[in-house]
């Protein structure tokens, strides 16, 4: 019986890993053979697309910075607040589909208008390139291991862990990277 | 109540990223607005405004791509027909060519924009 749980896990932890890497691949491959457009897409009521996706992604990071601590709280590695709401839970997943729902406009305009940079020499733009194509595997295998119940317990909190650590990388190489570059508050 | 709204959500957004990974594949870029003449400045700002400010940015101060204003802006080229040819081509992995994109006629209107405005 414990030799099938194990395989079970073995398999949902398999399923999560080809499913995020294929997304992964297909999002890079997308950014690599789209001939890039170049324009502007959406940019609400910042000034153009570039500051829209600055804070956005900005916002991203702080529901993330949520995320990692809801997260920790519910598996008891921090204890404040000492007793958590019964609404707890679903907040942690509201703020997680947020963090993929925000990050969509940001991510067509990237892929879309931009592209993937493979170019080395410009190692900002070629590390964000393969961040923002992680990420998206990282997001995929993680919530396929949340939502099956399988994969190895050390698994989902890796998995959390990756998504976070990449959003990090993300914001850096690209809000931090706009902020110091090009201005601030650069609405 | 609030887990049901959650589930909803996650539904919406589940819908709202199929429509994006749709718009990604379909959609194409706007066609450039025409110009009458290569000389024509404001053709070239418009020109610009569509296709070069996604990178650029609106004012020209850079983004993605390097900014085209301010000290040392385009100090590699020597004018207006260089950043033409250069726009014209690209440069792999940093920038696309626009040459299937404009006509010799609007490349050389948002390059003379761009030469002007430096």
């Amino acid at each position: 019986m414990a030799a099938v749980t194990k395989s079970t896990k073995g398999r949902g932890l398999w399923l999560a890993l080809l499913l995020g890497g294929a997304i992964s691949v297909a999002v890079g491959v997308y950014g690599s053979v789209h001939d890039p457009a170049g324009q502007q897409t959406i940019s609400l009521f910042f000034s153009n697309t570039l500051s829209f996706k600055a804070w956005t992604t900005t916002l991203i990071l702080i529901l993330a910075l949520y995320q990692l601590w809801s997260s920790l709280r519910m598996w008891g590695k921090v204890s404040w607040p000492r007793k958590t709401p019964p609404w707890f839970g679903d907040a942690h997943r509201l703020s997680g589909t947020l963090v993929f729902a925000l990050s969509l406009p940001v991510a067509f305009h990237c892929l879309w208008a931009i592209g993937f940079d493979p170019d080395l020499s410009e190692l900002r733009r070629f590390a964000h390139s393969i961040l923002g194509c992680l990420f998206y595997g990282a997001f995929a295998a993680k919530v396929t291991l949340v939502r099956s119940h399988s994969g190895p317990s050390w698994s989902l909190p890796v998995f959390g862990g990756v998504v976070f650590t990449t959003l990090v990388a993300i914001w850096v190489t690209s809000s931090l990277w706009f902020f110091t570059n090009i201005g601030f508050p650069a609405l | 109540m609030f887990k049901s709204f959650v589930n909803g959500f996650q539904v919406l957004v589940a819908a709202l990223a199929v429509v994006t990974v749709v718009l990604l594949l379909t959609v194409s870029p706007q066609p450039p607005p025409t110009v009458a003449a290569s000389s024509d400045l404001a053709a070239g700002e418009a020109i610009f405004a569509s296709n070069c400010a996604g990178c650029h940015g609106a004012d020209r101060t850079g983004g993605v791509g390097p900014a085209l204003t301010g000290e040392g802006a385009l100090s590699r080229f020597n004018g207006p027909e260089a950043v033409a040819k250069f726009v014209s081509t690209g440069a792999p992995g940093s920038m696309p060519g626009f040459e299937t994109r404009l006509t010799p006629d609007e490349i050389a209107a948002v390059s003379a924009f761009v030469w002007d405005s430096r």
